[in-house]
């Protein structure tokens, strides 16, 4: 048998060609993995601990915090612009770290709730650091930073309630299949509504049918909207399900401790856990407010955000 | 700074285009759950952005980044799983049909058998001569090591697999040299 017959052999027992494989991921989940790495902090190593199934994602700090990154969020980082205006926030917790979407605008407060859901207890004091690598970084106050990090006091919550509402699947990119000018006009409202004057609104060229992913960028003053195949997940899906339960509660006028219920209620009524980690929520009080808002977002779980007037 | 994020973008996407389906022809030739799967696609595309301005250029790219999905494979077989967005993201997007069109798995004839007996060293380095089309300078990249080193080695994974095959079956160490002996 020759050389090549033998590759040839060899070949055929393989299942899967290039093309066949890819498209079992189909054009849309092509084009969001694509949106949401570039959405990543650029330039760092990153590790992460094995965490099992159902636990969203959690990294580990490998040997000091020079090694520690932000990584697989969703709501990562962007570029090395100013840490202020990022929208996610790396908690280091234990010696691990765990980049989370910002919540409060205020990286130890968001990294103080992280801290009792992973470990069940409360954290130690906490300071939030500009880590010179376009991200915020909180750290225990015990833990000296590496040089030239410099305590941050706050996230933009104008761009983090931007990123949410993009993102989000009750009334967002995400709640059904936006075209291209639905689209837009969502993303300039949104913009809009959340106080951001002079920015513009692109579109990226591609043949979805859906626009579902987007790329906020404060340091170009851009949105850019991403078409994709198709809609994210199916009817059945249970982020889904979720959304069309939120959605006659966000579209109500609840203060935040009766919104903050009945999204509870309504995960639960559908199986999901917080316990188990299969949604998490986040409630902001926000008394400028007059009626509380509901995000969905998903990433490793999926997660809600709350924000609202107090009881 | 904001020209120069956008022109890695842009580099990265031209990339990520070339490269996403053999990436992903790379994990389900290897996994058959969606979730394993999507996972390798997941981290070994993060694993390029963030190392995009220090990974290999040119032809040594794309033989660099199967050696990333080599590792992250070997990590999930070593039982690090984990779920991340980037991996839910393509799992949410799972199409069942595609999926199915895929096939099964040929297990049954004795080159399968015997490709089967091999440890799993020797059958990474005949895959990804076989199902990823690496030529021997490509494998050097892909595995690390010296272009003497992966002659060696692939010499004596071809050999365990001729000696894993029944005396009737052919040999797969004669014939003409090719590029993977």
């Amino acid at each position: 048998m020759s050389g090549h017959s033998s590759i040839d052999s060899l070949r055929r027992l393989s299942a899967a060609s290039d093309s066949d494989a890819a498209a079992v991921f189909g054009t849309a989940g092509h084009e969001e993995l694509l949106a949401d790495l570039t959405r990543l902090p650029f330039g760092r190593g990153t590790r992460r601990r094995p965490v099992p199934r159902r636990r969203r994602l959690v990294l580990v700090l490998a040997v000091f915090v020079l090694a520690a990154t932000a990584t697989a969020a969703t709501w990562a980082v962007l570029g090395t612009g100013p840490a202020r205006e990022t929208t996610s926030v790396e908690c280091v917790i234990d010696g691990a770290d765990t980049v989370i979407p910002s919540t409060s605008g205020d990286p130890v407060q968001d990294c103080d709730a992280e801290w009792m859901r992973e470990l069940g207890s409360a954290a130690p004091a906490l300071v939030a650091y500009d880590n010179k690598l376009g991200g915020v970084t909180v750290l225990p106050r015990s833990q000296k930073p590496p040089q030239g990090w410099t305590v941050i006091q706050a996230q933009s919550v104008a761009l983090i309630e931007l990123q949410h509402a993009l993102d989000d699947y009750v009334d967002g990119l995400n709640s059904s299949c936006l075209d291209a000018n639905a689209a837009t006009a969502l993303a300039k409202t949104k913009l809009s509504e959340f106080g951001f004057r002079n920015w513009t609104v692109a579109v990226r060229s591609g043949s979805g049918s859906c626009v579902a992913a987007d790329v906020v960028d404060p340091s170009s003053q851009t949105v850019t909207l991403i078409p994709t195949g198709a809609q994210t997940g199916s009817e059945a899906a249970l982020f889904r399900k979720l959304a069309d339960k939120l959605r006659p509660i966000a579209h109500g006028c609840e203060r935040l401790p009766a919104a903050v219920a009945a999204a509870n209620a309504a995960a639960t009524s559908l199986g999901l856990s917080a316990s188990a980690k299969t949604y998490e929520l986040n409630s902001v009080v926000d008394d400028s407010l007059r009626c509380a808002s509901i995000y969905e977002t998903v990433g490793g779980t999926i997660f809600l955000t709350v924000r609202g007037p107090g009881g | 700074m904001a020209e120069a994020a956008a022109e890695r973008r842009e580099r990265f996407e031209t990339v990520y285009r070339e490269l996403y389906a053999p990436i992903c022809g790379y994990a389900l030739r290897r996994v058959r759950e969606p979730e394993d799967a999507a996972e390798i696609v997941g981290e070994t595309f993060a694993t390029l952005w963030r190392r995009f301005d220090r990974c290999p250029r040119g032809a040594e790219l794309r033989p660099w980044l199967f050696g990333v999905a080599r590792r992250v494979t070997a990590n999930q077989r070593r039982g690090e799983r984990r779920r991340t967005a980037l991996s839910d993201r393509l799992v949410a997007s799972f199409d069942r049909d595609a999926f199915d069109r895929l096939g099964p798995v040929e297990e049954t004839s004795e080159l399968a058998r015997a490709f089967a007996s091999l440890s799993e060293s020797d059958r990474e380095l005949l895959s990804l001569v076989a199902w990823e089309g690496l030529t021997r300078a490509e494998l050097a990249v892909a595995l690390g090591t010296s272009r003497a080193v992966v002659r060696l080695r692939l010499h004596r994974a071809r050999k365990r697999l001729s000696d894993a095959l029944p005396a009737t079956q052919f040999r797969l160490s004669g014939g003409q040299e090719h590029e993977w002996t």
